[in-house]
This record gives structure tokens, C-alpha cells and sequence, in this order.
């Protein structure tokens, strides 16, 4: 499914399982595919970046939505003294969340008429889904999602 | 979300608390089954009180815990 994913896309996909070690996920899933758009020093990180959504606003973001959605069955994650996630050097395997997104992107270029695909059509598709963690999260960074497009658009 | 009223959160909120539940519980178990082995549980132990067998908590666990 790689085949047309330009080299900077695959590079954000490698990317998106350093960022899912790094919060100790057990899997790739959308929001790090996000982390890993955010990551780095493309052109395209730095107009997330004026948007709102920089990398570190969105682990940020992330521990905000986190907290707010154990908030509302009555859990804290502070009463669990969890260490701090220890970097695994496993191989991760991509959740559903990540897997549609990939799939997505491919969509989202076809509907362009685009033939490679580019990050900026990665970043189109983690915005399709209306509900699931990356909505959340970028709701909680303040960050809206017509300014993501934008910024992705401009990118392709 | 407020503590005075008992009415159930939305549908949203909920799931969503169901998908940072599955995260929280993933996180409790990472640390749970390496403080178990590192205790000196075996593989078959922790299995039995995760009530999964023995090969999943090992392909879950065992890599993961090589590395440390």
C-alpha cells in the first residue's frame, strides 16, 4: 500500500512509531501519525505549527484529552503512579485509527487528482473522521480544523 | 461533568472515556507485568491472572521486556 506514498510520507509513517513508543502506545494510531506531521522541520510542520498544532502543543493536547475523558468515568490517571512510558524498541503495528488514515490518504489524493502522496494528503485525511482522538485532541489544542486544511492544502 | 449531577455523560464523552480506559489499561498492564516477572512471576502465573493464556502475554509482553 506504500507503493505511491512519497519518500517524505514514508518518513512521517516511520516517524508515527517513534512517536507511539514514545507515549508507551502499543500500537500506531491516528494521533501519532498527527505527532509525526507535526514533527520535524518541513514546511509543513512549521505552518501546523502557526496554526496551533505543533508537536508539542498536541502531546500536550493529548494529556489534556486524556485526562478530560477519564475525568468523566470518575477516573484520574495520577491515582495509577504509572513510570513514565519506557521507550520500547518493538515493532508496532498500525491500530484501526492509523490504518484508515493511511487508506484515506490515498482517497484524498485520488480525489485530487494527485498522483504521489504527499504528507499534506496525509494531514487531509486525519482530518475526515468527525469523532475519535485526533478531532479531540485538536479541539482541546484550540487549534480549528478549517486552519489545518488550509495549511495542508497550501502544502500540496 | 459535573459532580452535583448524576446524569450520564453524552454518548460522546463516554466513548471517549472508553478509548482512554483501553489506553489507561494497556499502560497498567505494561507496568503490572514487568513488575510481576521482575518479581519472579513466570509467564504461565501472569497469564493466569490476566486470564489469557500464556503465548498472548508472552508475544505481548516478552519483546517489550527483553529491552529493559
Amino acid at each position: 500500500m506504500f507503493e505511491r506514498f512519497a519518500k517524505a510520507t514514508r518518513l512521517v509513517v516511520e516517524q508515527a512509531q517513534e512517536e507511539a513508543r514514545a507515549l508507551g502506545a502499543p500500537r500506531i494510531e491516528a494521533e501519532h501519525l498527527l505527532l509525526a506531521l507535526a514533527a520535524g522541520h518541513t514546511p509543513l510542520a512549521a505552518s501546523m505549527a502557526a496554526a496551533g498544532a505543533g508537536h508539542d502543543e498536541i502531546v500536550d493536547a493529548l494529556d489534556i484529552e486524556t485526562a478530560a475523558a477519564l475525568d468523566v468515568v470518575g477516573v484520574s490517571l495520577s491515582s495509577f503512579g504509572l513510570p513514565a512510558p519506557a521507550g520500547t524498541l518493538a515493532k508496532l503495528s498500525f491500530g484501526t485509527s492509523a490504518k484508515q488514515a493511511l487508506e484515506l490518504t490515498l482517497r484524498v489524493a485520488l480525489e485530487r487528482g494527485d498522483k504521489r502522496l504527499l504528507p499534506g494528503h496525509l494531514l487531509l485525511a486525519l482530518l475526515r473522521p468527525r469523532f475519535g482522538t485526533v478531532p479531540r485532541v485538536l479541539a482541546f489544542a484550540g487549534v480549528t480544523e478549517e486552519a489545518l486544511r488550509l495549511a495542508a492544502t497550501a502544502s500540496l | 461533568m459535573d459532580t452535583a449531577a448524576k446524569s450520564p455523560p453524552s454518548p460522546a464523552d463516554a466513548l471517549a472515556a472508553v478509548v482512554a480506559l483501553r489506553r489507561l489499561a494497556d499502560r497498567v498492564e505494561d507496568d503490572a507485568v514487568r513488575r510481576a516477572v521482575a518479581d519472579g512471576w513466570s509467564w504461565g502465573e501472569v497469564a493466569e491472572a490476566l486470564g489469557v493464556t500464556k503465548q498472548a502475554v508472552h508475544k505481548k509482553h516478552a519483546k517489550r521486556l527483553k529491552e529493559t
